[in-house]
């Protein structure tokens, strides 16, 4: 009788791994999360299992901005009557340790977009300069839609006085320039904040929390949460507006803005999505990460048909490009490249057994993909020298816009000659899904009305008579 | 939100995730959404789910919000538009970054999943109420996914009656007659 009811306890506390199916909704991951216990590989979803949040970081309520904690303020269960009178070993509130703790990613998250529209700016300006072969300007008529919002002029006055169209290559020049000054400028007002409607800039700017530089916003987040410096939370959050509008009107702008007039604004497009858009029969080569730069070189350098019967010769069919995250949805907007995946698929696609190489860029890439690739042939490429991974055996062929090309054929041809090292068994998982992607603000603005009366009107036509209750933005 | 008539414009992983779905077809209209949307959706040929592209393509979706203020009819700024912003299932600090810059937009933006402001009541209040006062949009929190959506579409009913169009006008289909007596008076 004792030993069953110890038998009993024991069973009790050994807890059975939730079935996949608990784990994800979508099938083609079920069957990879079932296939990775198969194989005995841990992934992200094993991992959820194990690693308990902590409680404190999870309330916003840990400060560890000085050594003389980190202090630790949770909330009591049952809450707090009467006034909160938690204080840190320097007096910080609750309240100012989570606007501190908010403001911080605030700043990382600002600092991720626009750093990556840095990046931009100077492959666009370096473009514009033809001091790279690689990088044109290619959708002008964008460029001279938001020169203006720069700026930057693109009608001149003749001698009699008559308009003439200016230089395009003079305007890109300038555009480049006055959106790489936008990151460092000091004073004034970043220009691309100026597009939201006029009552909206009209109250950032009574609210002060117009953003002054890009830059300088972030860095003054980071300033303001250093121990001893601003200790009111709504001041905090003011700074954290100003980095924010930095980013959404600043820096993520920019990168839209010149990497539609780099790579073509997007237009409808067919594409499909889900893990099963890789090919048993082909290298399959998955770009991850977040940058169109890299990712727009490796589109052009694996349809040259040397690659083609390079990866013929090794006893592929062809070679299948699909993507994870947003570098992803950069190509599937612009060229209908299938999305191999989400963020959370990353080792699943790995796991296929499929997949000759995993090319990252930036952001969202996950450091155990170089564990699981240790497990199969797949070759993980890092790219970008802001992005390193010390787990596994990754490879680094580093990208460079003066050599983006030959940059991109290096790496598609690292993925080629890894075709014949397949060893296990492949597993694909059949799902995909057929979409229609591609919708531009600008795209938008077309297909509600075609060429000849393109506008919103219609829209807000529809939202007027009920026929469409509102707009949901859905992101993350 | 589509069986709402809510049209949702859509960047980042959520696009991958309503990709999968089958949520990016214009066929998907007639088979999730609520009468209205649907017949726009098919008279223009679109998905009711619109993906925009990737996470710094959110300044799209500002960028369309600031149009539609322009086009006329729905009030003068972003915060009078029966609209709002989401991320279900958000996990980088750069979603803080996007939530923030929507709400400081005019946006009313719900996050699943969780916050890390849930230890400091006062913190918390300020970002899902207080600042409804500064900016017209503000932040909250919900978990559960159909009640998110719902919160999500109180605002938008919210905005609408603001707006004075709460009210579904009937379509009156006009014949001749009609049009005469019209014409007449």
């Amino acid at each position: 009788m004792a030993t069953e009811e110890v038998k009993k306890v024991v069973a009790k506390k050994v807890k059975q791994p939730p079935r996949p199916e608990d784990l994800a909704l979508d099938v083609a991951s079920q069957e990879m999360i079932a296939r990775s216990r198969e194989m005995e590989i841990d992934t992200i979803f094993d991992r959820a299992q194990t690693m308990k949040p902590c409680n404190i970081g999870a309330q916003g309520t840990c400060c560890k901005n000085c050594a003389q904690g980190p202090c630790r303020l949770p909330l009591p269960k049952g809450g707090i009557e009467g006034k909160d009178t938690r204080k840190g070993l320097c007096g910080a509130t609750a309240h100012t340790i989570a606007a501190r703790n908010f403001a911080r990613m605030v700043a990382g998250g600002a600092a991720a977009h626009s750093d990556h529209g840095r990046g931009v700016a100077e492959a666009f300006l370096a473009a514009a300069r033809k001091e790279v072969d690689d990088y044109h300007i290619k959708d002008t008529k964008k460029l001279l839609e938001i020169a203006p919002d720069y700026g930057v002029d693109i009608t001149v006055e003749g001698k009699d006085g008559e308009i003439l169209d200016r230089d395009i290559d003079e305007i890109a020049v300038e555009v480049g320039e006055v959106a790489l000054a936008q990151f460092g400028q000091q004073n004034g007002v970043v220009c691309t904040a100026l597009r939201a409607p006029k009552p909206r800039v009209e109250l950032w700017k009574k609210l002060g929390v117009l953003p002054r530089g890009i830059d300088r916003e972030i860095v003054e987040i980071m300033h303001r949460t250093h121990i001893g410096v601003d200790q009111h939370y709504e001041n905090l959050v003011m700074q954290c507006s100003r980095a924010a509008i930095g980013d959404g009107w600043g820096g993520s702008m920019i990168a839209t803005d010149l990497q539609d007039v780099l790579f073509g604004c997007p237009y409808p497009v067919k594409g499909s999505a889900n893990l099963g858009v890789l090919k048993e029969d082909h290298v399959n080569i998955v770009i991850h990460g977040h940058e169109p730069l890299l990712s727009e070189m490796i589109v052009q350098a694996a349809d040259l048909p040397e690659m083609i019967d390079l990866a013929k010769e090794k006893g592929a069919n062809g070679i299948q490009l699909s993507g994870i995250c947003c570098t992803a949805n950069e190509l599937l907007m612009r060229h209908g490249i299938p999305l191999c995946g989400d963020f959370l698929q990353q080792e699943l696609a790995i796991i296929t057994g499929a997949v000759e190489a995993m090319v990252v860029d930036i952001q969202c890439i996950m450091e155990n993909i170089a564990n699981v690739a240790e497990c199969f042939h797949t070759k993980i490429i890092t790219t970008n020298p802001r992005a390193r991974i010390e787990s596994g055996d990754t490879i680094h062929i580093e990208f460079d816009e003066h050599t983006a090309f030959e940059d991109a054929k290096k790496i598609v041809k690292t993925a080629i000659e890894n075709f014949p090292n397949r060893e296990k068994e492949v597993m694909i998982p059949d799902e995909k899904s057929d979409l229609i992607a591609g919708f531009s603000y600008e795209a938008i603005e077309y297909h509600l009305g075609g060429t000849f009366r393109g506008s919103y009107y219609t829209l807000n036509d529809n939202i007027i008579n009920g026929r469409i209750r509102g707009i949901g933005g859905v992101v993350g | 939100m589509i069986k709402n008539d809510v049209i949702v414009l859509t960047t980042g992983c959520n696009a991958i995730a309503c990709a999968k779905a089958g949520l990016l077809t214009p066929e998907s209209a007639k088979v999730f959404c609520g009468p209205g949307l649907s017949e726009v959706c098919e008279t223009v040929g679109i998905p009711p789910v619109l993906h925009m592209g990737s996470c710094v393509d959110n300044s799209r979706i500002l960028l369309a919000a600031a149009e539609v203020v322009k086009a006329g009819g729905l009030g003068d700024d972003i915060s009078d538009l029966p609209a709002a912003g989401s991320a279900p299932e958000w996990m980088s600090e750069k979603a803080i970054s996007i939530g923030h810059y929507f709400v400081t937009a005019g946006v009313y933006t719900v996050f699943g999943v969780t916050m890390p402001v849930s230890g400091s009541p006062i913190f918390e209040d300020y970002l899902y109420n207080k600042l409804e006062d500064l900016y017209g949009g503000m932040w909250d929190l919900e978990v559960d996914p159909i009640k998110h959506a719902h919160k999500m579409i109180a605002h938008i009913d919210k905005k609408r009656k603001a707006l004075g169009i709460d009210k579904a006008r009937e379509r009156v289909l006009m014949d001749m007659s009609d049009r005469r007596e019209l014409e007449a008076a």
